[in-house]
């Protein structure tokens, strides 16, 4: 936001005449760009563009509220989160559109709290066009509106609204049916019975297994009474105690449930539930994406924009117990190690599983994207290139696109990479490469003068295979002769990167049945969590992610790591931009 | 590949595999580029590189006649046009298809669009 003292408005100042029209001229310039659909009317109508009052501003909907409302009681906002700094009001006639326009055009009202930029308000024959799609929605997600009639949704309503087992839950009510559900594992057991299933939820049942929703008979029903404002946590339903799908359905109230993707939590696909509406969390939905309500009073429509006030809403959620761990195809979201497979490795044979699949095969797929975004280069590699005779031998190790074999720096550079894709594209910018393996490396003993290796040790999942592969390195170059390493460290405080990430979440909330310390994780916050997890690259244009293993470093780490090398001496150990940038010798 | 980037692979990496070079080198297919002769570089260059590995290059390509069989004892003192010739060999010449045998088992390393495959497992296949 934009903040000037020495502009500092009054706060109840009007402002009128020429200055007010440039001002009309532009927030009427603002609407074209973003909704060219929307017509302004020299007229009076029922629909009022109001420019400076979006959240962008600094306005709130408290705000909004509190300053339409008193004009017209029944007048609508329709708001948008971000790239607009304007809303719309649609005012319930023509004549209070008038008044509220009278009143608050060129106004800067009372009720700001933080913003100091006046109203300017213009008429508009129409509002936005709904949009077609959302923008996303998390695949295989099923919204059936309308699943059942307003007679049905009463009957049920009134059955869990009279129910004397209604237990008060830290933001809702909750009943249980067929089994209880346990909220310190968030899963149920089959030994745990709650009171049976009551034939108006059987015949719901019946009616889901008819239309082909779900094959079996779910055993755990949860009813849940939100009260306008509360909500729920972002969650996944745990994989192992529960089958996919999960149903869900909607009565009494529209909601906004938020999907959040597992790999990526800046990516949240608000997703509207309506009254009577069925939603069914399967496939990628279920077990990929988190989903949760937000604890507020109103919901901002996703196609429309338009705020709905919350009412009190009941939901109910039908789930099948699993009685054998998930095994679902998302297996580096899943609650368990699935077998070995989603473990730190612990041997070589499942270390280089690991690699081939969660380092080789996703560089092979996301080579071209690769090239397209790394061109930077660390400053301490700079320096230690820079710091090499001219007419020297350097290796790069795990070269990439080649960005550190391209300049002319007066070295014979020679690159090698495992990936062929990026081995291509170095090659096609006329460096010097060789496909291999950073453990075998293709060279003669004491052939070169120096060797780098930037951002390829973190992909090396035992600490003996890291060991193995500075050795290598070693055996290369000449007696004497100084490497260059550098690592992701476990600490991005620094980082760009970190500064990237700066709208996901801070703390991940996990609900796991099993022990996570041994186990792979998908990094989806700010900070790691654990030193071995799986780090999503999404290629945001068609929407793809990709998992790449790492093993982030400790402080110390690269100190005791190379300390265990034969013949190695390390140099220096610098940290940039959460890296480290680990300089060691021969001896 | 270049022919400079031969002379300092090997397939020391290969199990049971003691020094592993010089690389034996087919050579189907190759281009000439046009690279700036630069006296100074190529000299520095030279005093890095193996003779014995650089003559099995140039016969690969039965160019050996440009280059004299034995070392000769001081790069500088050869003429620009003598250094010419060891440019455009370990310089210009870019084999695009070929292979790469380890000298000691046999192994066959391909080389396509230009890049040697040196991957262990695919040796081993």
């Amino acid at each position: 936001m934009y903040f000037n003292e020495e502009k500092n408005k009054a706060i109840g100042m009007r402002f009128e005449g020429g200055k007010l029209a440039k001002k009309v001229h532009k927030s009427v310039e603002q609407l074209k760009r973003h909704d060219p659909d929307v017509q302004v009317s020299s007229e009076p109508t029922r629909f009022l563009l109001v420019s400076n009052s979006s959240i962008l501003c600094g306005v709130s909907l408290e705000e909004l509220e509190a300053i339409f409302l008193p004009l017209d009681k029944s007048a609508e906002f329709i708001v948008y989160p971000n790239k607009r700094s304007y809303s719309f009001v649609q005012c319930s006639s023509v004549e209070t559109a008038v008044e509220v326009r009278n009143e608050l055009h060129g106004l800067i009202p009372l009720a700001l709290k933080s913003s100091h930029q006046p109203f300017i308000i213009s008429y508009v024959k129409n509002l936005p066009d709904a949009k077609k799609c959302e923008t996303y929605r998390p695949a295989d997600l099923g919204i059936f509106e309308d699943y059942i009639s307003t007679d049905f949704e009463k009957e049920l309503a009134d059955m869990l609204a009279s129910h004397p087992s209604v237990k008060s839950l830290k933001h809702r009510a909750v009943v249980h049916f067929g089994h209880v559900f346990d909220y310190s594992t968030n899963s149920a057991s089959e030994w745990k019975e709650a009171e049976p299933i009551p034939p108006i939820i059987e015949t719901l049942i019946d009616r889901l297994i008819c239309d082909k929703y779900i094959t079996e008979r779910p055993d755990q029903i949860t009813a849940n009474v939100y009260e306008r404002g509360h909500g729920i946590p972002s969650h996944y339903d745990t994989h192992s105690a529960f089958e996919d799908p999960i149903v869900s359905l909607s009565l009494l109230s529209d909601v906004v449930m938020e999907f959040k993707d597992g790999a990526n939590s800046a990516r949240i696909a608000p997703v509207l539930l309506k009254a009577r509406s069925l939603c069914l969390i399967r496939g990628e939905s279920r077990y990929r994406w988190k989903h949760g309500i937000v604890n507020r009073k109103y919901d901002v429509d996703p196609r429309t924009n338009r705020v709905v006030p919350r009412q009190t809403r009941v939901s109910l959620t039908l789930r099948k117990i699993r009685r054998k761990p998930c095994e679902c195809q998302w297996k580096e979201f899943c609650d368990w190690d699935r077998e070995g497979e989603m473990s730190v490795p612990s041997n070589e044979n499942l270390a280089l599983k690991l690699e081939n699949s969660y380092v080789s095969d996703v560089y092979e797929n996301i080579a071209s994207h690769f090239d397209e975004t790394r061109h930077s280069s660390w400053k301490a590699v700079k320096e230690f290139i820079n710091s090499i005779p001219r007419g020297s031998v350097m290796y790069d190790v795990g070269c990439g696109n080649g960005k550190y074999l391209i300049p002319k720096d007066g070295l014979l550079k020679i690159g090698c990479d495992m990936c062929q894709g990026l081995c291509e594209i170095a090659s096609r910018k006329d460096c010097s490469v060789a496909r291999c393996d950073a453990l075998f490396l293709p060279f003669r003993d004491e052939s070169a003068d120096a060797a780098i290796s930037i951002a390829v040790l973190h992909h090396i999942a035992t600490f003996e295979r890291r060991k193995r592969m500075i050795s290598e390195m070693l055996r290369v170059v000449k007696r004497g002769s100084k490497i260059c390493l550098t690592v992701w460290s476990m600490d991005q405080s620094q980082s760009e990167y970190s500064k990237m990430r700066e709208n996901k979440d801070d703390i991940v909330q996990e609900n796991n049945i099993v022990d996570t310390v041994n186990r792979l994780k998908v990094h989806d916050g700010k900070d790691f969590e654990q030193q071995d997890v799986l780090v999503p690259w999404t290629i945001d244009k068609k929407s793809e992610t990709f998992l790449r293993y790492y093993h982030v470093f400790r402080e110390g780490e690269a100190e005791i790591l190379i300390g265990s090398v034969e013949n190695c001496e390390l140099v220096s150990v610098e940290k940039e931009q959460g890296n480290y940038i680990i300089i060691a010798k021969k001896m | 590949m270049k022919l400079f980037v031969h002379n300092f692979m090997s397939s020391r990496f290969l199990k049971n595999v003691t020094v592993g070079y010089p690389l034996e080198l087919t050579v189907k297919q190759f281009v000439e580029k046009d690279i700036e002769f630069d006296r100074e570089n190529t000299i520095v260059m030279l005093d890095k590189i193996q003779y014995e590995a650089l003559l099995v290059a140039a016969a690969a390509i039965n160019q050996s006649d440009r280059i004299p069989a034995e070392k000769p004892s001081k790069w500088d003192e050869l003429s620009d046009d003598q250094l010419r010739q060891f440019h455009h060999l370990l310089m210009n010449i870019d084999v695009i298809d070929g292979e790469l045998v380890c000298p000691e088992t046999k192994t066959v390393f391909p080389i396509k669009d230009g890049i040697p495959n040196m991957l262990k497992v695919d040796a081993e296949k």
